[in-house]
């Protein structure tokens, strides 16, 4: 007794100890995909496949999908485009990428449910007759019928189940443009993204995600260089074993960029280098830097000056604002000097936004929709938006029932869903 | 394997009903956890707190340590059938649960039970600015346990409950929403001990490994997915 007892205790230990990982599936194997003569898709053709479908052969993704691109550039001359369907059931999604064969439209990539640690491959053929042939034409002639037949699979096993889309309506595009805001620059660690939260990648990524902005968190490195970071602490959780620990604030940027590594391998990003990325590399317009530390904002709000002029330059939209979670750092902020002029995201009351002039207010979900609150700050040409919300039937609620100007979580590919599949 | 368990079985019904009552059982061990008949006894109840460790993955840098106030009370139906009841309580969120057990000896030194409880938790945080949230919801939790009497006077039991979730209802605001989805939620093994320890005063210890879709003191801390979460828990508590 007491030896089974002992063998139990010490199995559940190490299961509980053992960490979940979700193994990303190898989608790169498809030779009709692989086919030299596969030729990347147009412009027209990929803007014309934008929309929102309906999901017929199987209920595993729920019964609408809401089809979108988004681009990262890789290098010169080089971007990669993905499609993402974003799916109501399980914060279900696919990400793929797409070609052309012989008349035909090839998707290629894998899927996966937010909810869980399930994934797999998945594929999708456009038949000419099935409306390939209109949207490879050089100035698509839309609506058309375009029917997408596709094969998904779990894990790393060769696709086996069917499932079809089939073109129902365009993406609801509201009046004004609505900011899908991805958490940690895209996502939390605990959701186990192939990326770490707060990385260069994770920014990379976040568009295929549905983002059209990001959150990321802002430290600053003993020598004063603002990183990306969002705990105290170096940890586990978000680095792999390095050796160093304490606070980050006690480590020069020299020390933890040759010592620590983010816990899927990456490096501790800069600030400069995050917005960088987010400037040059994806299409993302809306950056919310949280202010995670006490002390001067100079050097941040230096560096969002010289980003947002960089991106006027390039006539690219891109907003840059301080947050300011807390009265610490709404100080800090009123002591910066043009601190009237600097955007900034107030996260307290409707008078601190007044006091602090910021261009958005953002409460926490937990109070609600709140359409009176926002109502008033948008007449005041004001904007609204609520965090961390992360609840499917909260996110449906909120986008259904609320007024605000965009939404923050780490699913961003509901909030994406929920707000395209609206009539 | 499957003749064996079968024969297992078969030799727990037929065991013999009881080892006559022990009556030193009472003065000796009074216990809540060890499944024990309640013979003489009408009620045994304990008092005491349990800390449960929030995992580090999820809650990140808010590690949830506040202990959490139990109350459990037994209630003699027959001999070996108890009705069980349960408080636990953190002010801001609480758990209820009551239920029906039977308890069979298996010979001098061993015993078991099994039964089912049903629970109702529920939260409120309204007292912190920025914060307009409150939650509930019931679930089920079918139990056996095995117990072991020493000769030392120390009582070990072994209980495995599975969680059902049966309803869940979450308002922020004025926003509501309401499931009625029922599944699976997890289990929870739990090793306890019991021992008289100080002028006949009886103390419980245990330690409990739960491994959970969701768990009602993390309500307000993070989405419940489909994936298992693990919570280390320990319980102490003094039989009254």
């Amino acid at each position: 007794m007491k030896n089974i007892s002992a063998i139990l205790i010490v199995s559940l230990f190490f299961l509980g100890c053992k960490k979940t990982q979700v193994a990303m599936p190898d989608s790169s194997q498809w030779a009709l995909f692989r086919d030299g003569a596969a030729a990347p898709l147009p412009y027209a053709t990929r803007q014309a496949m934008e929309g929102v479908y309906d999901i017929a052969g199987n209920d595993n993704f729920g019964s609408l999908a809401a089809l979108k691109w988004s681009y990262v550039v890789n290098g010169n001359n080089d971007t990669t485009y993905h499609i993402s369907g974003f799916f109501g059931k399980d914060i279900a999604y696919f990400i793929c990428e797409g070609k052309q064969l012989n008349g035909q439209i090839l998707l290629s990539g894998y899927w996966r449910k937010m909810v869980s640690t399930e994934t797999g491959i998945i594929r999708f053929t456009i038949d000419p007759a099935n409306g390939a042939t209109v949207l490879l034409n050089p100035s698509p002639v839309l609506p058309t019928a375009i029917i997408l037949d596709g094969l998904f699979g779990n894990g790393q096993d060769e696709p086996k189940n069917s499932i079809t889309l089939s073109h129902n309506r365009p993406l609801h595009n509201g009046a004004a443009p609505f900011n899908i805001l991805a958490h940690r620059g895209g996502g939390r660690n605990s959701d186990l993204l192939p990326v770490s939260e707060n990385s260069v990648e994770m920014i990379l990524k976040t568009a295929e995600l549905g983002s059209t902005g990001i959150e990321i968190d802002v430290r600053f490195t003993k020598d004063g260089i603002p990183i990306l970071y969002h705990d105290n602490d170096i940890n586990l959780r978000l680095t792999q074993k390095s050796g160093l620990v304490g606070p980050i604030e006690n480590y020069t940027y020299a020390q933890l960029n040759a010592f620590v590594r983010l816990i899927n391998g990456e490096r501790i990003p800069t600030l400069r280098q995050a917005l960088s990325a987010a400037l040059y590399k994806t299409p993302l317009t809306f950056i919310w830097l949280d202010t995670k530390y006490i002390g001067s904002l100079e050097r941040v709000q230096a560096l969002q000056f010289e980003f947002m002029e960089l991106a006027t330059g390039l006539g690219r939209p891109l907003q840059i604002v301080i947050g300011l979670p807390a009265e610490a750092q709404v100080n800090m902020f009123l002591e910066l000097p043009d601190y009237n002029i600097t955007p900034s995201l107030c996260e307290l009351s409707l008078a601190d936004v007044e006091r602090t002039n910021s261009m958005i207010w953002a409460p926490r979900f937990t109070e609600g929709t709140q359409n009176e609150n926002v109502a008033a700050i948008q007449a005041q040409g004001k904007k609204a938006f609520v965090w961390t919300l992360d609840v499917p039937e909260f996110i449906e609620q909120f986008i259904r029932d609320g007024q605000f100007d965009g939404i923050l979580s780490n699913f961003p590919s509901c909030v994406a869903y929920n707000y395209y599949v609206q009539q | 394997m499957i003749r064996i368990t079968f024969y297992t079985i078969l030799l727990l019904i037929l065991s013999p009903a009881a080892y006559s009552q022990d009556s030193n059982f009472v003065a000796k061990h009074r216990a809540i956890f060890f499944p024990y008949p309640m013979y003489k006894e009408k009620w045994r109840t304990s008092l005491g707190f349990s800390f449960l460790t929030t995992p580090e993955d999820i809650t990140e840098e808010i590690r949830l340590r506040i202990p959490c106030g139990e109350f459990t009370v037994l209630r003699k139906i027959s001999e070996k059938v108890q009705a069980q009841g349960r408080v636990s309580f953190q002010f801001l969120q609480n758990h209820i649960t009551a239920g029906v057990h039977y308890v069979k000896p298996i010979n001098k030194k061993f015993y078991w039970s099994a039964g089912n409880d049903i629970g109702y938790w529920f939260g409120l945080l309204k007292i912190v600015e920025g914060f307009n949230s409150k939650a509930s919801g019931w679930l089920t939790y079918p139990s056996v346990s095995f117990g072991w009497m020493t000769r030392k006077d120390l009582l070990i039991t072994l209980k495995a409950q599975a969680s059902f979730n049966l309803y869940y209802q979450s308002e922020n605001g004025e926003n509501k929403f309401v499931s009625t989805q029922k599944y699976y939620n997890g289990e929870a093994f739990t090793l306890s001990i019991e021992q008289p320890f100080y002028q006949r005063k009886h103390l419980l210890l245990a330690f409990s490994a739960i491994s959970n879709k969701f768990y009602w003191q993390t309500w307000s801390l993070f989405y419940k997915t489909n994936r298992r979460v693990f919570y280390p828990q320990i319980t102490v508590g003094f039989i009254l």
